[in-house]
């Protein structure tokens, strides 16, 4: 379940100062380029005596890597007088029109330059260059002054949320302590930023640096106040958009900010970088990025609240690598395309025993027995994987497996619903299930369910929610992929969200209260789903205003003031106009069969977090779509693909792949799966305090099941609409138990259990082990398992044999082998 | 920086972020080390982490009544001032009650809060939550217990468990099962690990560490190599995951095997005189026990005086004539000398050991009792009001922070609420509170508590 110990980034800083720029040592040095060279800006305007630009110089090999020319190349100026050069960087001198001649591979390139500087330099702008700083030196993290009591006193808004207060808190507050107008540099603000002052933040920023500068000088002119300046930041972009670099090479970033008002900035100085995963590349606080092995991943950089992000993609020349040919499955031309440009040889196909038990595990939630595997091993039919594939489809198991599933997302619990709504309800999510009903119908129903659990059990999904905030946190999250809880508070950190976007969809829900149902007053929690039509949109807590219904990412829908507003929020979540809804359920589900989501976590989906192969995401949505959002046929199309059918043993070639699918990546079982599977190796059942006798550990209603294993190996309370509430870890305390503890031993030495049946049938010691191993790894032993386990039969007396066998079954159980997935 | 949901270790994209910190020093070899550095900046392996303190808590299970033990109101009314009276102790001007005799000779390593209170209704398990996590919750999501934090964010030391709860579990007192001592969304590796055994009990066992029954030492071994044996013929794929697991059993052999870890638990080891000095009784030998915990590596104790207040003697002094039975004379004779000597035992055996400048001794309670005494002579819950006290680490003793009103009825002077006293013992452990977060609803990075530690403890 829940993922890292998470920490708010200190930023860290040091801006070197100002316009220092890392030459890029590259270890890419005389490439053969192919195409033209492409050159950001293509005309360059400068506008502003603070504001210089960069220049950036981009080749591409004929092997398709990205070439930084920058620093080779040769700048100078058709007219000196009207910009000084300092490489790459152009800074405003006199008004005029000119060009900058950049030499570089043997070819030159002329930039258009035009310098129009005001007559008056303009003053510091707060939002805009004070702000970014104040981000950029980590004062308004959730570590220091944007938490929500401040720090010693003095309260930002998280990451620069809202200038308004923020203006207050440095200006007005305390008399305007912080600032010393007369002398700017005395200020608080800087002395504690750079350290003089003792701080407990540390030194944010140099003396001498751009970020220093930029605050002093905007005290010096009096702290202007821009807060209600209209031009505003539309977006920010990153040159190039995607790098292909070889371990070891270099490659700066531009950062480029485009306003309201027509004007671009380079911020490249002002942003900030951060990468997903340094261990393929990093990136330095000037935006300079370095390859390091081989993989994909992704720089993100932020400016103003808002976001950009480059794919950077780590390949090596790949010796010996031999493409493979393009397969014809959807699944497999995405996934085999994408490791031939990474130069990944994916593993071979599975065994059938390694392949039946995947299969079994991740669609029916059990191993198969020693008859299925068995038979499945006899079949000499060449389409016995799909047979089997569809056979499984039909289990009575299947349906216990994707119900529980549900049950998860929708968090039905005792909880938070009624003892009898949560079973109704349950009952609605089964034959849901079992009648495969579509996807986007399942999710309409939900969301517009009204009345009591008695006239429609999908009310209960409402009713679980505390309030309409809830409600919007659950839907968006479970039905579009995206976490909206930041964004309840303060604009999301990571995404562009902000709370105008949150409580526009918040405005579809405001109609729904949820009070006890009258006809049932003695039933705890048993509550109806009621709309009153006549409610008001919500409130923006920010603006105080009323916020109109918005769709996510999308627009704010004309409705009439007495119709259901959630009718026009499930049309939108499952239509055309919806990005996320199809992508969000092919990607939670795909990671339902792989050790991760294509974008992961499956459940944070935003364009900071990119998916890996988005070109397997497209497609899957696009067959999810075209199959009428068909959950079996997704998943057939899933474990037919031979990307799921892979060996988990790697190769040369993916041995440092975990992200591409070219292997299978062994995983824990989850915890009902393995309770199930247990029960069935041993032949003795479980009971479940808190469930109805002979219910499997799929079936059970909730977590609210007092089980020692089930509890250990993580079965969530579903108190979150987050994947990461349930936890597939292992940890020491499950060693424990399995090891010693009675839920093993218990069934082990149960005289009906699997090691007395197999000695009542009087087996021979290699008939014993082969069972025993089908039994609990649903597989034959290898040779030196079976010689192994028969020296170990063989060691001990035979007054002592029973003790043995469950002991043998004992290490098979303990194994790996049996709480992992392969 | 900006790594909050992204955050990925590298290569191990199969293990959950949460996992991390669960993999102990041997999956540590799987991670890049740019991905170890990363974490140790932002402080999740900090290596000097290893020096933050210890804690043990005791938690009054039932909650003594403040005017009755540390916050007396003798020239209160007799309805108010109760039956006790206050004596002087080695702080001066700091007076407690005579039933501390032992307690009231080290007054002054002891900072008494008197202006505690909560504004949850009066049940146990609201004031149970409030001090063991530092949240308030019922059907909210639930919050992990201080414990499970500390064993998350700082991971195991030794052998033993990061974070153990004795003698077991609070089971009923009354108004459901949320008790505020489980992990609860940082995930079973670091839920409590309760002794479930009486250490004053000569059959003291732990289930899960002692083989079952008809297991001798023989065949415990000749199963685990068994064991070993498969387990090697089944490597060759790893990942991740195989490795977490990997690491599990590692870890829980060492604990199962290791002669330091098995004698951990063996009060036995104890001279006779010292177990008499604790008390020979399930609270004073837990005492002793919780010593021996954090002696052999474990973070955090939390020792729960009482699993229950029903049908039993303990601090929950309603004086029903029923199953809630609690008097006066059970204060007189049994609590407060059973306390006594049981919490002024372990504060002196962690002193002369030099323990206790690195262990945080915490007494707790859910809440105080009314300031009237009821009509059969007992008191009743009382969440406007209560004291509770802190011992050892940095803090300083012999003082007392805030203060109620005439009668005991509500803060006079510096008001304290629960999560103070919460970020206050971990701001006496030496947790960075700016820096360390745990994952909230949603994934969402959240503080460990939203309050500020006490700075007069520490000045």
């Amino acid at each position: 379940m829940r993922s890292v110990f998470f920490f708010y980034p200190v930023f860290a800083l040091g801006l070197a100062c100002g316009l220092l720029w890392p030459q890029p040592v590259d270890a890419f040095q005389s490439p053969q380029l192919q195409g033209p060279l492409v050159v950001s800006p293509a005309t360059l305007e400068l506008t502003h005596l603070r504001e210089p630009k960069s220049i950036q110089i981009m080749g591409t090999t004929a092997d398709g890597y990205s070439v930084d020319l920058s620093g080779k190349a040769q700048f100078s100026l058709t007219d000196a007088k009207l910009a000084r050069l300092d490489s790459p960087w152009v800074f405003p001198l006199a008004n005029g029109i000119g060009n900058v001649v950049v030499k570089v591979a043997g070819q030159t390139v002329e930039i258009p330059l035009k310098v129009n500087l005001p007559k008056e330099e303009p003053k510091l702008s707060f939002v805009h260059e004070v702000m970014p700083v104040l981000s950029r030196g980590g004062c308004n993290s959730g570590a220091c002054h944007g938490y929500s009591l401040g720090k010693n006193g003095f309260k930002l808004t998280l990451r620069g949320a809202d200038p308004i207060p923020d203006y207050f808190s440095l200006v007005r507050e305390f008399q305007g302590r912080r600032l010393t107008i007369q002398a700017p540099e005395k200020s608080l603000v800087v002395t504690k930023a750079t350290g003089e002052v003792a701080h407990e933040g540390g030194a944010r920023f140099p003396k001498g640096s751009l970020s220093e500068s930029i605050l002093v000088n905007w005290i010096k002119q009096g702290a202007p106040d821009d807060t209600s300046d209209t031009n505003a930041l539309l977006r920010v972009r990153m040159v190039p958009a995607r790098l292909v670099l070889r371990p070891g090479q270099n490659h700066r970033l531009q950062l480029l900010a485009d306003y309201t008002d027509g004007t671009t900035r380079d911020v490249t100085r002002l942003g900030i970088f951060s990468i997903n995963n340094d261990f393929f590349a990093q990136v330095s606080e000037l935006g300079l990025v370095s390859a390091q092995e081989r993989g994909e991943t992704a720089v993100v950089a932020r400016f103003e609240r808002s976001f950009a992000s480059t794919g950077v993609l780590v390949l090596d020349a790949g010796k010996g690598f031999t493409p493979s040919p393009a397969p014809t499955h959807l699944i497999d031309k995405a996934i085999v395309e994408k490791l031939n440009q990474l130069k990944i040889q994916p593993s071979g196909l599975a065994t059938d025993e390694e392949f039946l038990r995947r299969l079994h595990v991740d669609l029916i939630g059990i191993q198969p027995t020693p008859d299925e595997v068995r038979s499945f091993l006899a079949s000499r039919d060449k389409q016995k994987r799909e047979k089997t594939i569809d056979a499984l489809f039909e289990r009575p198991e299947f349906v216990d497996q994707w119900s529980l599933k549900w049950g998860d997302l929708l968090q039905n619990s005792r909880n938070s619903a009624s003892s009898p709504g949560v079973y109704l309800f349950r009952e609605y999510i089964r034959s849901a299930v079992a009648s495969n009903l579509r996807i986007d119908e399942f999710a309409k129903q939900l969301l517009t369910a009204r009345g009591g659990f008695q006239e429609d059990p999908a009310n209960v999904f409402f009713t679980i929610s505390k309030d309409t905030n809830e409600t919007v946190e659950r839907v968006t999250q479970v039905f579009c992929g995206v976490r909206m809880l930041c964004a309840r508070c303060h604009p999301h950190p990571l995404e562009n969200w902000t709370q105008a976007d949150y409580f526009g969809l918040a405005s579809f829900f405001s109609q729904v209260s949820t009070p006890q149902d009258s006809r049932l007053q003695n039933v705890p929690n048993a509550k109806m789903t009621r709309l009153n039509l006549k409610t008001g949109f919500s409130t923006n807590p920010r603006t105080g205003k009323l916020q109109p219904p918005k769709f996510l990412g999308g627009d704010e829908p004309k409705l009439a003031t007495t119709v259901d507003r959630r009718e026009a929020y499930a049309s939108w979540l499952v239509g055309p106009a919806n990005p996320f809804f199809a992508k969000s359920i092919v990607n939670r589900f795909w990671s339902y069969f792989f050790h991760r989501g294509i974008i992961d976590p499956v459940d944070d989906i935003r364009s900071t977090n990119p998916p890996v192969n988005p070109v397997l995401l497209n497609a899957l949505t696009r067959q999810f779509a075209d199959n009428g959002f068909d959950m079996r046929k997704l998943m057939r199309l899933v474990v037919t693909s031979e990307a799921y059918q892979r060996s988990s043993m790697a190769n040369e070639f993916n041995k440092t792949d975990e992200q591409n699918f070219s292997r299978m990546i062994p995983r824990r079982i989850p915890a009902e799966a393995l309770m199930d599977g247990l029960i069935q190796a041993t032949a003795v059942q479980e009971n479940f305090a808190g469930a109805p006798g002979g219910f499997r550990a799929a079936q059970l209603p909730d977590g609210n099941i007092e089980n020692p294993l089930l509890k250990l190996f993580g079965k969530p309370q579903r108190m979150d609409a987050c994947e990461c509430e349930r936890d597939n870890s292992s940890n020491m305390l499950q060693a424990l138990h399995f090891i010693n503890g009675k839920t093993i031993t218990g069934k082990l030495q149960n005289p009906a259990a699997r090691p007395a049946l197999l000695l009542r049938d009087k087996k021979s010691d290699p008939e014993l082990v082969a069972e025993l191993f089908l039994w609990c790894l649903a597989r034959h032993p290898s040779l030196q398992e079976a010689q192994a386990s028969l020296a170990f039969l063989n060691s001990t007396p035979a007054d002592k044999r029973a003790e043995a066998v469950q002991d043998l079954m004992w290490a098979l159980l303990n194994s790996k082998d049996f709480q992992m997935l392969r | 920086m900006l790594d909050i949901g992204s955050e990925k270790i590298p290569l191990c994209s199969g293990v959950s972020r949460r996992s991390f910190l669960t993999l102990g020093s041997a999956g540590m070899a799987a991670l890049s080390l740019p991905g170890i550095f990363r974490l140790e900046a932002s402080g999740a392996v900090n290596p000097s982490a290893q020096k933050i303190r210890n804690c043990i808590t005791i938690f009054l299970v039932g909650s003594p009544g403040h005017i009755d033990t540390w916050d007396m109101k003798p020239d209160a009314p007799e309805e108010i001032r109760g039956k006790f009276k206050p004596i002087a102790t080695a702080a001066t001007g700091i007076r407690i009650c005579e039933h501390f005799p032992l307690m009231a000779r080290m007054m002054n390593k002891v900072a008494l809060i008197r202006s505690l209170h909560h504004r949850t209704g009066a049940t146990h398990e609201n004031g149970q939550r409030w001090m063991m996590t530092g949240h308030d919750f019922n059907a909210d999501s639930i919050k992990p217990h201080i414990g499970s934090v500390v064993s998350r964010a700082f991971g195991q030391k030794g052998e033993l468990p990061a974070n153990i709860i004795l003698p077991g579990p609070i089971g009923n007192t009354g108004s459901g099962s949320l008790h505020g001592q489980t992990a609860g969304p940082l995930g079973s590796g670091h839920e409590p690990f309760f002794l479930n055994s009486d250490p004053a009990d000569k059959a003291f066992k732990i289930l899960d560490l002692e083989a079952p029954q008809g297991y001798n030492a023989s065949r415990l071994d000749s199963r685990k190599q068994l064991l070993g044996k498969l387990d090697a013929l089944q490597r060759g794929q790893e990942s991740a995951s195989t490795k977490m697991h990997d690491s599990a059993y590692e870890r829980a052999f060492r604990l199962l095997t290791s002669p330091t870890a098995k004698a951990a638990f063996d009060l036995s080891k104890e001279n006779d005189k010292l177990r008499d000095r604790y008390g020979r009784n399930t609270f004073g030998q837990s005492c002793l026990m919780g010593r021996r915990m954090i002696e052999n590596g474990v973070r955090f104790v939390t020792i729960n005086h009482f699993d229950t207040v029903f049908n039993l003697s303990c601090w929950d002094m309603h004086a029903d004539g029923g199953g809630l039975n609690n008097t006066y004379l059970d204060y007189e004779r049994h609590l407060c000398p059973q306390f006594d000597i049981g919490f002024t035992a372990l504060i002196e055996d962690l002193e002369q050991r030099g323990m206790l400048q690195d262990t945080v001794v915490a007494v707790l309670s859910e809440f105080g009792r009314t300031p009237r005494v009821n009509g059969r002579g007992g008191r009743d819950h009382y969440p406007n009001a209560w004291t509770n006290f802190l011992v050892g680490g940095n803090i300083k003793g012999g003082q007392v922070i805030g203060s109620t009103d005439k009668t005991g009825s509500a803060p006079n002077d510096n008001p304290i609420e629960p999560p103070q006293i919460l970020a206050s013992i971990y701001h006496a452990m030496g947790v960075n509170l700016d820096t360390t977060m745990i994952p909230g609803p949603g994934d969402r990075p959240v503080r460990l508590v939203e309050a500020e530690p006490i700075q007069q403890l520490f000045s």
